[in-house]
């Protein structure tokens, strides 16, 4: 079972879950309403109109980016043709391409750290909230702790060189010897104002 | 030289005097006299002014040599001017004659009448007033002026023929030659960077009484030079830049000199630029030096010295 996702739109404001289910005599889809799943449109049923094509928007694939935003890519029927749409919170519509292009771009267009969900993971709205807030509360946790380890780090290394340069400052400079020289005008440009 | 002829003598005394940072007590005028140096930073050493001292009571000839920045025109200028003596510097090169040392016949009017009258030149002009001269780059003089020079040299009689005039100079007390040549001339077979100069010729060089050979400071003394001319310098840049310099000068790749003068222009850079060493290192060395070997060796003690990756210059 393949779950969509209707995309955050304009004008829509609940978030409705499709699905594509394989049964009877073939594909058919079904949107969940008041928490029953009840038949869509099928594929081959023919679009008339933006109207029709609007209310038949999937969304295919989410991520959550590091921002805490969430890019989606969107499947929707216009004009009789499966269209693909990449949509961001910050920017609206990002990409726009057709077919298999656009999964592609999709991949590309997501910025480092961005959290992807798995195509096929059944979530409505409130699981929807509910994964991204706990993704992200995770993953700022995780950098919040990366990033207190890295200054703590960087503290000790700093305390470490400042107690060096102050050792190789004390000492007069023909007592030092070349590396030791090196050492304290490498110190003394890292440590600027420090000392 | 600006004037030419005697300069009207002052009455003046001489007391003796300590030359800074050395134990040599020397005589000296005072007043000063008007063609003496002006006193600039120097750091004396010891042993080349006690040289200087037993030449100058011995009225010898005093000949410098060594390579290029050494400091080797700069000790008898900064003896004269702790001295008050006059001294009159002569750069010698290829080009210098006969006349611009001894003197030449010039055109000048008289009564309405253009006539030739005789024009003394710097060392005959230096005798007349028994002021010491300072024959700078005396390995590059051709040999035509260098045998002009013998009967100057002579210790005990010391006289210049003047032929437009048929008169004889002969040197008054006080006129001292001092010479400098970045060797006796042999390193012109040799090192390119004194390409130019000649070997001395052997008479030539006995008539000097004292050969003093200068060298490249050791460290500690190269740094107490920086200090004096750049004292807003960080002791411990200098302390760099002296070691940068004693580093390329042992290193057998690197087949150029590396003066103190270079040391002491690095350090005013240095402060110009905030303590910057490889942007100052780029414009007061790096840039000087002709050979891509040498270069590449000047890069890596530098940042070796100063603590910097290799790729950082």
């Amino acid at each position: 079972m393949i779950v969509f996702y209707e995309a955050e739109k304009p004008g829509v404001p609940p978030l409705r879950v499709w699905r594509k289910s394989t049964y009877g005599d073939g594909h058919a889809y079904e949107m969940l309403r008041h928490g029953e799943w009840v038949p869509a449109k099928k594929p081959g049923d023919v679009l008339q109109s933006r109207e029709v094509a609007d209310d038949f928007v999937a969304v295919l694939r989410w991520a959550v980016l590091p921002n805490g935003n969430v890019v989606s890519l969107l499947a929707f029927a216009w004009d009789d043709k499966l269209h693909f749409w990449l949509h961001s919170q910050d920017t609206g519509v990002a990409r726009y391409s057709l077919s298999e292009a656009a999964d592609k771009t999709y991949n590309e267009a997501l910025p480092p750290g961005a959290i992807q969900a798995p195509i096929d993971t059944p979530l409505n709205e409130h699981e929807v909230r509910r994964l991204l807030a706990k993704r992200t509360a995770e993953a700022a946790s995780a950098a919040e702790v990366v990033a207190r380890e890295q200054a703590a780090r960087a503290e000790q290394q700093r305390g470490a060189k400042l107690a060096r340069l102050r050792e190789l400052s004390e000492r007069t400079l023909e007592s030092l010897t070349a590396a030791e020289y090196a050492e304290r005008m490498k110190l003394k440009r890292e440590l600027r104002g420090q000392l | 030289m600006g004037k030419q002829g005697r300069v009207p003598q002052d009455t003046f005394d001489y007391g003796e005097h300590t030359i800074p940072g050395t134990t040599v007590v020397m005589p000296r005028r005072d007043p000063a006299h008007e063609y003496a140096p002006k006193s600039r930073p120097f750091v004396f050493p010891q042993a080349e002014v006690e040289d200087i001292a037993i030449g100058l009571r011995l009225g010898l000839n005093i000949m410098l040599t060594g390579p290029t920045g050494c400091g080797k025109t700069a000790l008898p200028r900064a003896v004269c001017a702790e001295l008050g003596e006059p001294l009159i510097r002569f750069n010698c090169d290829g080009e210098t004659r006969v006349s611009n040392l001894r003197g030449m016949n010039v055109p000048v009017a008289r009564d309405g009448v253009l006539a030739l009258a005789f024009s003394p030149g710097d060392l005959a002009q230096c005798m007349q007033n028994g002021w010491k001269v300072m024959l700078d780059e005396i390995d590059a003089a051709l040999p035509s002026v260098r045998f002009v020079l013998q009967p100057v040299l002579e210790e005990d009689n010391r006289t210049l023929r003047i032929p437009e005039t048929g008169e004889t100079i002969v040197a008054a007390k006080g006129f001292t030659v001092f010479a400098t040549g970045n060797t006796v001339g042999y390193r012109a077979r040799t090192r390119a960077q004194y390409a130019g100069t000649s070997p001395l010729n052997s008479a030539f060089v006995d008539r000097f009484g004292m050969v003093i050979a200068c060298d490249y400071p050791a460290r500690a003394e190269e740094i107490k030079r920086v200090q004096v001319n750049v004292p807003d310098c960080p002791l411990d840049l200098v302390d760099g830049i002296c070691r940068v310099a004693e580093d390329l000068r042992a290193d057998a790749k690197f087949t150029a000199d590396f003066s103190t003068r270079r040391c002491i222009q690095w350090a005013r850079l240095m402060v110009e630029y905030k303590g910057d060493e490889l942007r100052s290192a780029k414009l007061a060395v790096l840039r000087k030096l002709e050979s891509a070997t040498d270069a590449i060796v000047a890069k890596e003690v530098i940042c070796r010295v100063f603590g910097y990756e290799k790729s950082a210059l």
